[in-house]
């Protein structure tokens, strides 16, 4: 079913504006709008203890900020997808660019859901198999949707793979530096 | 016979036996202290089985006993390969790989047996540390002595990563490890309180970037155009890269000591040298991948290209991820917590011993004489075995580590701290299981990979070691 769907979505017509306002939009704000009523009316559970409570504003303050690193997290990757398939994908678009990019990430942006019981524990174990399925993701659209031949879309997935868990990791330092600056919890230093 | 027209791969081949059997036992030290973690009972209070004790073990194991013989043998082999000659003296490179297993065995023993110097990867007493200098010393003999012998002009880019691992190695043991004996197993530092940290911390981070960083890329360097059958992308690239993160490197100790009493200028170069390693690092990075790009069906038809090119991709984020954990506000939050655990084994496991077991994948069969590996699909299996484990290990202590990091922290509207150390280990449980069970599955692929190796040697059915021509150099590149 997979393979067929993104061979659907290669033969289609569309711009990348159209994938992007007509889909992609949509459920990049699933993630943000379920972390502000998660962190504003349930609070981020550690494990034990009372649950982190965030003001509105703090809430409100995070979810615009989560938003747009998601779009720009969204777009920066589409760029660098297309930077890469000159060595790798020399026949790739924009579009197919947008297109790869929309599919690894709709798992993931769906998965956002789950900033409505904020728990890490809990996240761990929902968002562990959903990533499990963009990677997956990463390797069966590449070749498709690029338009090249399956040893090079593998090779290309790989460092797709390698930018994206970067992109990841950077995210969590950005985080930490916004909650020792006094967004998020209430921490002594 | 003339022996001197056959390159010398004995020492090599008793070194891959060793490296294999380092992974089993460090590794298997490994997996049983994250069941401690969950199961303290474990340690059955026998004094030598505690994770005090048993925590240095796995390090030392793993590193210089899994990672020290993997460097030495490789260094071995490709030294003779890209010098056109055979080593500088056979004789001295079997002390070298006899007296480092010696070395390592005793250090590990003593450290069970509760001898310990107690800094950080340096924790073998002082005896070790002598026999350990002298055995590292040795290998530089036979490594400069086999380069200063070559019979090509260049030295190719994996010689200079292996030549300042020896180097840098050798001052940092030296070094860190000064100290004036008052018995057979104790002495004191030369050094006191904040220095005594500088100094282990500038050992510390160098034994990460010349030991598991610069010695793995001058493996790498070797291995990848040979599986790729393509020549090294940017031989200029990979020269500036050495230079740059030799010169880089040596400073960046200090972001381990953080918010501590040791002068602030100190923290801020440690800092800012760590953000500029990211150059360096990527622009090798980069270079790994332009030389992969054509080889395009290798990583279907060769399981350890497999290895080495998701080696890469850990190398990418594990030299990203160290300068963000240095920079100030996020260290605040990562140090003392499962972060940094994590970092380390997305690294260690990640990088080093993917791309050792790449190395070892693409040299067996060739050091033991046979056509290829005794099973592709054992390969696959433990490709996939290990890369799940250490998803699962890093994912969990990335988890575990920011938990731990906001709680550590965490003040309620009195300043006062919002939970106790007791409420911190607990809410860290599931995730040491998941830790575990990460653990458990690149053990296991380790398991399958020496039993893949023992029966792709089984059979070879050749008398080892296997006995290769020295190739003639091309005229242009005679010395």
């Amino acid at each position: 079913m997979i393979q067929k769907s993104i061979k659907y979505l290669a033969d289609s017509q569309y711009s990348p504006a159209q994938l992007f306002f007509g889909f992609s939009f949509w459920l990049i704000l699933i993630p943000p709008v379920s972390a502000f009523f998660g962190m504003h009316y349930h609070g981020w559970s550690l494990g034990i203890g009372d649950p982190i409570l965030l003001s509105l504003t703090e809430s409100i303050a995070i979810a615009i900020f989560y938003f747009l690193a998601l779009i720009a997290g969204f777009f920066i990757t589409a760029l660098t997808i297309k930077w890469m398939s000159t060595v790798y994908a020399p026949k790739a678009t924009l579009k197919d660019a947008f297109a790869v990019v929309t599919v690894v990430t709709t798992p993931i942006m769906l998965g956002g859901i789950a900033h409505l019981y904020p728990s890490i524990l809990f996240h761990v174990i929902v968002l562990s198999p959903i990533f499990a399925l963009s990677g997956y993701l990463i390797f069966a659209s590449i070749p498709v949707l690029l338009k090249t031949d399956y040893d090079r879309g593998i090779f290309m997935g790989c460092s797709l793979f390698g930018f994206i868990s970067t992109a990841g990791i950077s995210l969590l330092g950005i985080s930490a530096i916004a909650w020792v600056h006094g967004i998020g919890p209430n921490l002594g230093v | 016979m003339n022996k001197d027209i056959y390159y010398t791969d004995s020492a090599t081949v008793f070194l891959i036996f060793c490296t294999m059997i380092w992974a089993i036992i460090g590794m298997s030290a490994g997996a049983y202290l994250a069941s401690e973690l969950v199961m303290p009972w474990l340690n059955f209070d026998i004094a030598e089985i505690t994770f005090g004790r048993l925590r240095p073990f796995h390090t030392n194991a793993v590193i210089f006993g899994f990672g020290g013989s993997a460097l030495i043998a490789t260094a071995f082999y490709s030294v003779q390969r890209t010098c056109h000659v055979r080593l500088f003296s056979p004789k001295l490179a079997w002390v070298v790989a006899i007296g480092w297993q010696i070395g390592v065995a005793v250090g590990v023993a003593s450290l069970l047996m509760g001898y310990t110097s107690t800094k950080e990867y340096a924790e073998f007493e002082w005896p070790v540390d002598v026999a350990v200098a002298i055995v590292w010393v040795s290998f530089g003999i036979v490594f400069f002595g086999t380069l200063a012998t070559r019979k090509i002009r260049p030295i190719y880019v994996s010689n200079w990563f292996y030549g300042a691992l020896i180097i840098v190695i050798a001052m940092l043991h030296i070094v860190n490890n000064l100290a004036i004996p008052y018995s057979w197993t104790q002495a004191y530092p030369v050094y006191e309180g904040a220095q005594d940290a500088i100094v282990q911390w500038w050992y510390g981070h160098n034994a990460v970037g010349f030991f598991l960083t610069a010695g793995f890329l001058g493996m790498f360097y070797y291995t990848l155009p040979k599986q790729a059958g393509r020549p090294v992308w940017s031989y200029r690239l990979s020269v500036i890269a050495f230079w740059a993160f030799v010169y880089t490197y040596i400073w960046v100790g200090p972001h381990h000591l953080h918010y501590t009493s040791i002068p602030d200028w100190l923290m801020t170069v440690a800092l800012v040298m760590s953000i500029i390693l990211i150059l360096p690092s990527w622009a090798t990075m980069l270079n790994a991948v332009m030389t992969m790009s054509g080889a395009w069906d290798k990583l279907r038809t060769d399981p350890g290209m497999k290895f080495v090119v998701v080696s890469m991709i850990f190398y990418a984020l594990s030299t990203f991820e160290g300068p963000m954990l240095a920079i100030k506000s996020v260290n605040v939050i990562s140090h003392y917590t499962d972060w940094t655990v994590g970092h380390v084994h997305s690294g260690a496991l990640g990088w080093n011993a993917f791309v050792t077991f790449g190395t070892i994948y693409f040299l067996v069969p060739k050091l033991v004489g046979a056509t290829g590996l005794y099973s592709k699909r054992l390969a696959n299996i433990h490709f996939w075995l290990a890369l799940m484990g250490v998803l699962v290990y890093i994912v969990a202590l990335w988890a575990s580590g920011v938990a731990q990091g906001i709680m550590n922290l965490a003040i309620d509207d009195y300043g006062q701290l919002s939970y106790s150390f007791v409420d911190i280990m607990l809410t860290t449980i599931p995730y040491h299981w998941m830790r575990l069970a990460g653990g458990l599955m690149f053990l296991s692929g380790a398991l399958l990979m020496t039993y893949n190796l023992y029966r792709t040697y089984a059979m070879s059915k050749h008398n080892l070691p296997v006995l290769v021509k020295i190739p003639k150099v091309h005229p242009g590149n005679e010395i």
